[in-house]
């Protein structure tokens, strides 16, 4: 069992950790987070569909990253927000104009748009999986989806040159 | 159709009297986006986007903006998560072990149970009553009776610790080990007791 967890790390812990990384902002707190997650994971093995592990994991992320924020003091997130900018999730990798400031719209998006974007869009979970994430119907999902991704679009119209 | 400052048309930037049905075309451009879309409706958003520049510019964007997102990376872990997510196994096992010996009856006090000390208490009763039974002085009647008495009820304080005891080691060790403990202490005293009778007789 635990070559098959090993396995699971090995596939997840990069969807995981990005999904933390936008949600919470913060790299300490989102490697708790996703550690957090992969304990429950390594605790609950014997039960979690092994078809289904990373809708699973992902809903655990997700909900463990939103426990932290509703936890957090509103002057924290600010402070976040500023550390973000040079080291967020695009740090390194797509240093771009526009990467940055979809980076910014993305996680300027409000919940369950953000997780939506990034599971959908940014990682390619098929829909049903991102319904599963959510705990979202899968209408749900499509219409939500839709909304986030037209608040980006208007965004994009007004930055783009 | 409203223009933004840069000049080119866009679907957010048209007002919504003037584009009615533009709710469930914006719907058919996310279906396109997601191959969810039939030919024949694709079709239809096709020619609908040659006669309506918002909607073709809607589409444009939507497929810009699905590039940029497939092309934003996913960010690798750092090593020092990799490295405890790696441990977990290792770690809950270890706590799992740690829990359940905190959780398990303590054993070791069991030594010191009250059965223990009445059993200790009762070796040297037999020791003095059988010295005194194989002395040179002959006992009266009265003593032998006394010193029988006594003895019987020292052995069934033994019995008593012996069947405490074979528990307590089948608890702590198992049926296999009981037996040869137990039956060698009272084949030794009942030997103990076999001799007395001997020399008394």
């Amino acid at each position: 069992m635990s070559r098959v967890y090993q396995q699971w790390v090995r596939e997840y812990q990069d969807q995981a950790w990005s999904l933390a990384r936008y949600l919470l902002k913060d790299a300490s707190e989102a490697e708790d987070a996703v550690q957090e997650a992969f304990i429950k994971l390594w605790n609950h093995r014997e039960n979690v569909d092994p078809e289904r592990v990373r809708p699973w994991l992902m809903k655990v992320t997700r909900n463990t990253c939103l426990d932290r924020l509703r936890r957090r003091k509103p002057e924290t997130e600010l402070t976040e927000v500023q550390a973000v900018e040079e080291h967020g999730p695009m740090a390194g990798a797509h240093q771009g104009e526009l990467g940055r400031w979809l980076k910014r719209s993305i996680e300027g998006l409000k919940e369950p748009y953000r997780t939506l974007v990034v599971l959908r869009d940014i990682q390619q979970h098929s829909y049903e999986e991102v319904a599963n994430a959510t705990e979202l119907s899968l209408s749900q999902v499509k219409v939500y989806l839709h909304r986030a991704r037209k608040q980006l679009r208007e965004q994009l119209a007004e930055v783009r040159p | 159709m409203n223009r933004n400052d840069n000049g080119k048309g866009s679907m957010a930037d048209t007002p919504r009297e003037d584009r009615p049905d533009m709710e469930e075309w914006e719907a058919q451009v996310n279906a396109l986006l997601d191959g969810e879309l039939d030919d024949a409706r694709a079709d239809a958003l096709k020619s609908a986007a040659e006669a309506d520049q918002a909607l073709a510019c809607a589409i444009i964007e939507a497929y810009q903006l699905q590039r940029l997102m497939t092309s934003m990376p996913v960010e690798r872990a750092p090593d020092s998560l990799r490295e405890k997510l790696r441990r977990i196994p290792a770690e809950q096992a270890s706590l799992e072990r740690r829990r359940a010996a905190v959780m398990a009856p303590p054993r070791r006090t069991a030594w010191f149970a009250p059965r223990w000390a009445m059993a200790l208490a009762a070796v040297p009763l037999v020791i003095a009553v059988g010295v005194q039974l194989s002395g040179p002085r002959s006992p009266s009647e009265a003593e032998l009776a006394q010193a029988r008495q006594d003895l019987s009820l020292a052995f069934s304080y033994l019995a008593k610790a012996s069947r405490a005891t074979e528990r307590e080691i089948e608890h702590s060790i198992g049926a296999g080990m009981r037996d040869p403990v137990t039956e060698s202490t009272v084949r030794t005293l009942n030997e103990q007791f076999d001799l007395n009778e001997e020399q008394e007789s």
